[in-house]
């Protein structure tokens, strides 16, 4: 084969690797790769130019400010973060799959080819991501830290490399290891291991980016005090490496940044090398088990696990299709590596709110509780079920091998309240219950276990009632309808949601506390809250409407929506 | 009874189906054929009820299906044509959901989908995901999910692709056999020798429109044709089969 026809395969196969990133359905579902592209690169370079704006009228007031590490290190900090959850999102993109083994091996392409142009789409993904996720800080920022003309346009050049070198670099850091924690984890497990684990990695990527997310108002705050102590804290934060390396760059003396800076090119050096490495040796394994069939992208099931579920669910509900629904549920929640995704990215998000106010909580440990503590504390529970049961309600839209839907609608029956209590005991099972069970041990560790009871009863009341408002206007059975984003106005939404929480933890919290003061009042809550929820049962039951069939399909938005003003 | 009535599907200017009529009775196993693309799968997702019709009717029982179609989906079992399964669950599961959709009793229903499996030859990967079952495996899946709650009407849009030779030959006794009880059977298939051996009536159709209808048999006198395979040749082959693959061979051969 000629040089020239090798490097022609090798330009059409880079760009059509490239162009499989973007056929992830959590990114965009059912779009055209253009479309997609366009949408991902606006979408993840917003923050950096919103964030900036933002600082826009502290910065120009303060041009310290602006020149100051601490700024550097928000903008280092969510370059990372946004690079860390991308790649996780990509996770199974960063290999050769099944189906491209299965298109590619049969033609007169060497190997070498495919597996030079597989790490070309990687080397271009990282660069176009890196320079997108970053571009507005390096355009907004430089230009606030030369305010007053601090050495002209040579200063202004430096502090956009030096910008740049730090911002660039901390998302080509996380990228790389996230590659070389892939390759190594091939390299050490059995390729139906690696499945299991790489979906556990996945989640607990997801939980521990949002984790500490929530803490890094903290940590920003608490920086300069490690920083001049010289505390582990500071030296083992990456983001405070690659603010050392934009440091160095524009010129600082600070010992402490150059030491910083030298752990940052070390780990960015280390972390490209061993991704290098890991990735060559990953890559042939990876192959090979791949064709063999022995890595399966999903439903990596445990035997005794379905069969627990099942006999749970069996012994639970009744009715057939209650039970059909739920099953179908839980198994789609906790097996699909999508679903699975985003529900870990609402249990992380409520997880790292709890975590940072049970921080706060245990700070003031050996001191008596003021009574806002207390609200808080009791309020915990709520905060978990709250983004659990929301997610699960988002997660319901998002379709599941949309192509096996017909099933569904070839069995439709018309009791159609039966299948919405398949998806309201999904719900029960997988939060109302467990957040009970948990809310009994720790308060009835921390309380006695009276005011534990009362307090699981209250939050499964509450619970409760949130199911019964999350599922009243279900239109669709879970997983099985096309999924149309953006229906809603984004801003429209969060606010909804905002007001929704504030309500269903913080204000309820409130009147919990209220209600534990006196035995009568904590009765008489839990009598109404109790009965609230069977009443909303008793109204819906009455009120559903018999024979409206589901929705499989929802249809988008038209091009040109006209005024219906015609005759 | 089954019945067709110059139903016809179009999508903006393009009409997939055009005016087709055809009956399927009970104890009949009616083979419906056509090349890709004449409208066959269409005309099966309308049967079905998952595809309403841009003009007229499937009667069931001289009723139009649509005034209750979820009493006629209870009765009524599908193979489609592409293998498309819910990949993450095990073939059990997947059984086991389709079984409660349709509201089967428990107990019943495991026992009967155990049985299935071990019948199919599937009882060892029954608790392994969907993912990891061959083209034929996923193809038995879907063929015991269309029996497992004893349906009156069988629609089969390419049953036996993947099958081996021996689930093959069952599934051609199989069918034999439901229609002897008096099931109503539409079997959709591009294996000619399938049709041959267990439909009664044959329907073609071409572009959309039916060209032709009746027994094996007759359409074989009707058209002066020595078989199956040739009277479908005769009906729908817009070219002269030699000259295409003497053209393609041609091509073939170019450097």
């Amino acid at each position: 084969m000629t040089f020239q026809a090798e490097k022609g395969q090798f330009v059409r196969l880079t760009r059509n690797f490239f162009t499989r990133f973007f056929e992830n359905d959590l990114l965009s579902p059912q779009a055209d790769f253009h479309a997609t592209l366009s949408q991902a690169l606006g979408l993840l370079a917003t923050p950096g130019l919103f964030v900036p704006l933002l600082l826009l009228p502290l910065l120009m007031m303060d041009a310290e400010a602006a020149r100051s590490w601490n700024i550097k290190l928000i903008f280092v900090f969510f370059s990372m973060l946004v690079m860390g959850v991308l790649s996780i999102l990509e996770w199974d993109a960063l290999m050769l799959d099944h189906r491209d083994q299965t298109i590619l091996m049969p033609l007169p392409v060497r190997p070498r080819t495919i597996f030079a142009a597989k790490f070309a789409a990687l080397a271009v993904f990282l660069v176009i991501f890196s320079v997108d996720v970053n571009a507005g800080s390096i355009l907004l920022l430089p230009p606030l830290e030369t305010q007053g003309n601090m050495g002209g346009l040579a200063n202004l050049a430096r502090f956009t490399v030096a910008h740049a070198a730090g911002t660039i670099g901390a998302s080509g850091f996380t990228f790389l290891l996230i590659v070389s924690v892939q390759g190594i984890l091939i390299n050490t497990f059995p390729p139906k291991w690696f499945r299991r684990i790489s979906t556990g990695i996945q989640v607990i990527s997801v939980l521990g980016m949002l984790a500490v997310l929530f803490f890094f108002p903290a940590i920003l705050e608490e920086m300069p005090r490690w920083k001049s102590e010289g505390a582990a804290m500071a030296r083992f934060f990456p983001p405070m490496w690659f603010v050392g390396v934009s440091e160095v760059l524009e010129g600082t003396a600070d010992p402490a940044f150059r030491s910083l800076a030298r752990i940052g090119l070390c780990g960015l050096g280390l972390a490209s090398a061993s991704s290098v490495a890991a990735y060559a040796v990953a890559y042939g394994r990876y192959t090979r088990a791949s064709l063999e069939g022995a890595v399966d992208a999903s439903g990596a099931t445990s035997r005794g696990r379905g069969m627990a579920l099942g006999a749970l669910i069996r012994g639970l509900l009744r009715n057939p299709l209650e039970r059909a629904v739920c099953r179908f549920s839980l198994q789609t929640m906790l097996r699909s590596p999508k679903h699975r995704l985003l529900l870990a990215a609402y249990t992380g998000t409520g997880l790292a709110l709890v975590l940072e106010e049970s921080v706060a909580l245990a700070l003031q440990s050996g001191q008596a509780w003021k009574p806002a503590q207390e609200v808080v504390m009791l309020s915990l529970p709520l905060v978990i079920s709250f983004f659990l049961l929301s997610g699960m309600r988002f997660i319901f839209n998002i379709p599941s091998e949309l192509s096996a839907n017909w099933i569904f609608q070839v069995t439709e029956r018309r009791e159609q309240t039966d299948y919405l209590a398949g998806a309201r005991a999904s719900m029960m099972l997988l939060v109302v219950a467990p957040v009970a069970a948990v809310v009994v041990i720790v308060y009835g560790f921390l309380f006695d276990l009276e005011t534990a009871l009362i307090h699981a009863a209250y939050c499964s009341l509450l619970s409760l009632l949130l199911v019964e408002a999350l599922v009243w206007r279900l239109e669709k059975l879970p997983f099985t309808c096309s999924y149309v984003p953006g229906r809603i106005p984004v801003v429209m939404l969060l606010t909804a949601y905002w007001v929704a929480f504030l309500f269903y933890t913080h204000v309820m919290a409130f009147l919990e506390h209220e209600m534990l003061r006196s035995r009568p009042a904590t009765v008489i809550c839990i009598s109404v809250l109790l009965s609230a929820w069977c009443g909303l049962r008793a109204y819906r039951r009455r009120a559903h409407v018999k024979n409206a069939a589901f929705v499989f399909h929802e249809e988008p938005e038209p091009v040109v929506c006209t005024l219906n003003l015609g005759g | 009874m089954l019945e067709i009535r110059n139903v016809t599907k179009s999508y903006g200017r393009l009409t997939a189906v055009n005016n087709v009529s055809f009956t399927v009775r009970p104890h009949e196993v009616c083979g419906y054929l056509g090349p890709n693309g004449s409208g066959k799968s269409t005309t099966i997702k309308i049967i079905t009820g998952m595809l309403e019709p841009t003009a007229g009717t499937v009667l069931y029982r001289g009723q139009d299906i649509r005034e209750d179609l979820i009493a006629y989906k209870s009765l009524l079992g599908y193979v489609p044509e592409e293998p498309h399964l819910y990949s993450y669950l095990t073939g059990w599961e997947y059984l086991q959901l389709v079984g409660e959709l349709r509201c089967l009793p428990s107990e019943a229903l495991e026992r009967k989908i155990g049985r299935m499996l071990s019948l199919f030859l599937l009882e060892d990967y029954k608790y392994a995901p969907i993912s990891s079952y061959s083209k034929g495996m996923k193809q038995k899946i879907l063929i015991a999910a269309a029996l497992v709650h004893n349906p009156e009407i069988l629609i089969l849009d390419e049953p036996i692709s993947g099958l081996d030779i021996t689930a093959g030959l069952v599934f051609r006794e199989l069918v034999s056999r439901l229609a002897g009880e008096g099931k109503i059977i539409l079997c959709s298939s591009h294996e000619l020798s399938l049709v041959e051996n267990v439909c009664s009536d044959v329907v073609i159709l071409h572009r959309g429109r039916v060209v032709g209808r009746g027994s094996i048999e007759e359409l074989r006198q009707l058209r002066n044709q020595p078989s199956l395979e040739a009277v479908f040749s005769d009906l729908v082959a817009s070219d002269n089969i030699e000259s295409v693959a003497r053209q393609m061979f041609e091509l073939v051969m170019e450097t």
